[in-house]
């Protein structure tokens, strides 16, 4: 059986990604690998190396957007300008969440940095102050 | 014998018998006399001497016995004074000490008393302060979540979505900066 560390698996499908290989056939292969070296259950966290390896390549920034309102289009895509300078790479994929639990602002997470402007968290460090 | 009676009878006659005196008579307890009185030499008065004598003997042995039993006695007595004296100069030092003993344990005793009551208060004064300081912290902690629990009530009520878009347009610009 091949023992493959999950940190070059990432590295492996990144290339073949930026070397125009499609998605879906790059996911099957590591689809595969994850089955033959039964380590299924680390599919997550090779999702989030392969992201961490595309953005570190100034590729791609996959941004895991957090608030307690819907988004509108143009604060979309002030996001995605602050996302692209921040991280310097070409392109930036936004996820999107609703979380009311947030109260208000926003919590932007991507494979290498976060930033977490909510209420929830001004809120908290208000009372860690005290 | 003879003569002698003759010599008498004319001496009677002449001189004592004048004075009315029997001269035989005389005579003869003269001669009684110093007959009792050879006796008494012979064989009383050594013994009777002697018998005084030791009587004397004794009574000067009492009586240096007495003033050799005084003079102890005076002895005795300037001991027991002199004893007594030094007894009492003793008992007095001793009282002096015991006072001074007692003065400095009860110096002592003060000064630890002083030294204890000092520590409970500091220690108390401590206490306190940290039952106030934990008293402050909880109050400042309660105050606290009264606060942004009362921020949080109110901010999700007040808070409009585009109200909440704009603050997200301003964290964004803040982040660029």
């Amino acid at each position: 059986m091949i023992n493959i560390s999950r940190r070059s698996l990432a590295k492996f499908a990144a290339d073949q990604l930026l070397i125009g290989q499609p998605l879906h056939k790059t996911a099957k292969e590591l689809a595969a690998v994850l089955i033959e070296t039964n380590k299924t259950k680390d599919s997550e966290l090779l999702a989030q190396d392969v992201a961490y390896e595309l953005e570190r390549r100034g590729k791609l920034a996959e941004a895991r957007i957090v608030s307690a309102t819907a988004l509108g289009e143009a604060l979309r895509q002030e996001l995605k300008r602050f996302i692209q300078q921040t991280t310097k790479v070409d392109h930036v994929r936004l996820n999107e969440h609703v979380d009311k639990a947030l109260i208000g602002g926003v919590y932007i997470e991507t494979a290498t940095a976060a930033w977490d402007r909510s209420i929830a968290k001004q809120l908290t460090d208000i009372r860690e102050a005290f | 014998m003879f003569d002698l009676n003759i010599q008498f009878k004319e001496a009677s006659s002449s001189g004592i018998s004048s004075l009315g005196l029997n001269m035989k008579s005389f005579v003869f307890q003269l001669i009684t006399f110093l007959i009792v009185l050879g006796i008494l030499r012979k064989w009383v008065f050594p013994k009777l001497v002697a018998t005084l004598e030791e009587r004397r003997k004794v009574l000067e042995q009492s009586l240096e016995h007495a003033k050799k039993t005084e003079e102890t006695l005076q002895r005795a007595e300037a001991q027991s004074t002199d004893i007594l004296h030094k007894a009492r100069t003793q008992a007095d030092q001793a009282l002096a000490d015991a006072k001074a003993q007692a003065k400095e344990i009860i110096a002592a005793a003060e000064k630890n008393g002083e030294q204890s009551a000092q520590r409970i208060i500091t220690e108390a004064s401590e206490q306190l302060s940290r039952e106030r300081s934990k008293l402050r912290t909880e109050l400042k902690e309660e105050l606290a979540d009264l606060v942004v629990d009362t921020t949080e009530k109110v901010i999700r009520k007040r808070l409009s979505t585009r109200e909440d878009l704009e603050l997200i347009r301003h964290s964004v610009r803040e982040l660029q900066r």
